[in-house]
């Protein structure tokens, strides 16, 4: 047998008597906690892009490019503060009627309008309520619509609360 | 980013891709996959739990802390087997152990570090007659082994323990194929002489 035909032949071919012997050998283990030793004493590296970022934010700072980004970041910041600014000013008078006019008109007409809303939801509720007292049957009806409609929703929250949450 | 879907199919250039991302389920991939090996290798060179556990855990450092140089045109196991083996093989040359004796290191003097030092055999899972006779039959074999000289021992644990190519052997031992082949072939032939009792 020449040296390229011993070298295809699998170790139990070989030489099956002592292959099958030395494949009786136990299979030792380190102790348990074994990783975790090993682990403690290794350092990972970070992720990939969090290299690549402190290996770009180096080469900005050596090379000085942080100061630039950083006074294009500054003033790119103060753009929309001037342009409010320059904007308040130069309505200022439109801005004091529309303050005048809240102030003596919008806040009244605004709560009146919310007491008119609140008093016409009672005023149903009462029309409503008046109608289905006398009726047992349709009384009994609208309790029974209601539990549902509170059941139904209980399940939704259950079965949203439930669901597992996407992984990786 | 790479995500690997299921580590456990992963291939080891794979998952050592995705510990060089810094992943932690990849360095416990690892572990998982070669502590065994690696920890039998050393152990069957050194013949002592305690210090193989120090050597096997100084493998795992030096090649885990390292694994961003790790070249993928070369196998993993070649290189995390061929510092485990110079690890061992740098202890014995420190301290001159040779040979192999179950009942304990020959520089063990106390009763409690012979015991320490004696290899441990059966894994308690079988009956306790085939327990004996296991522990007899691995008695003798690691008695064998443990007789060989270690650049045999290495290349014979690797070939017929690990199941490993010669070529890998060579590459893991830094040897050339040529020898790696006369030494698994001495090795099989002490070992058949040792062992031929064992055969009548």
């Amino acid at each position: 047998m020449n040296d390229r035909e011993m070298s295809e032949l699998t170790p139990a071919q070989e030489d099956p008597a002592i292959h099958r012997m030395l494949s009786t050998l136990t299979a030792w283990t380190p102790g348990p906690g074994f990783d975790s030793r090993v682990l403690a004493r290794v350092w990972r590296p970070h992720p990939l892009w969090l290299r690549r970022a402190e290996a770009y934010w180096g080469e900005l700072v050596e090379t000085g490019q942080v100061w630039l980004i950083a006074g294009a970041f500054a003033l790119g910041s103060l753009i929309p503060v001037i342009a409010l600014t320059a904007l308040v000013s130069a309505h200022m008078a439109e801005i004091w009627t529309f303050l005048d006019w809240l102030v003596a008109e919008g806040i009244p007409v605004a709560w009146m309008a919310t007491l008119a809303f609140l008093s016409g939801v009672v005023s149903t509720v009462n029309t409503v309520a008046s109608a289905l007292l006398p009726n047992a049957r349709a009384l009994t009806l609208a309790v029974v619509a209601y539990l549902v409609l509170l059941a139904g929703c209980a399940g939704g929250l259950y079965r949203t609360m439930s669901a597992p949450s996407a992984t990786r | 980013m790479h995500y690997s879907p299921d580590l456990s199919t992963a291939t080891d250039q794979q998952v050592v891709e995705w510990a060089t991302d810094g992943a932690e389920a990849a360095y416990r991939e690892l572990l998982r996959r070669y502590q065994r090996p690696v920890f039998s290798l050393i152990y069957r060179m050194v013949r002592d739990r305690e210090l193989a556990e120090d050597l096997t855990q100084e493998t795992f450092v030096k090649v885990l802390n390292a694994i961003d140089r790790y070249r993928p045109e070369y196998k993993f196991s070649s290189w995390i087997f061929k510092i485990a083996n110079n690890a061992a093989i740098d202890h014995l040359r420190r301290k001159e152990l040779d040979t192999l004796s179950l009942e304990g290191r020959p520089d063990a003097t106390t009763p409690d570090r012979v015991e320490a030092t004696a290899l441990q055999l059966g894994d308690g899972s079988e009956s306790p007659l085939d327990e004996l006779e296991a522990r007899e039959l691995g008695t003798q074999i690691e008695h064998a082994i443990g007789r060989l000289r270690p650049e045999y021992r290495a290349c014979i644990i690797m070939r017929h323990v690990e199941g490993r190519p010669y070529d890998e052997i060579a590459e893991t031992l830094d040897l050339p194929l040529g020898t790696v082949k006369t030494y698994i072939h001495r090795a099989r032939a002490e070992l058949k002489e040792t062992l031929a009792p064992l055969k009548e």
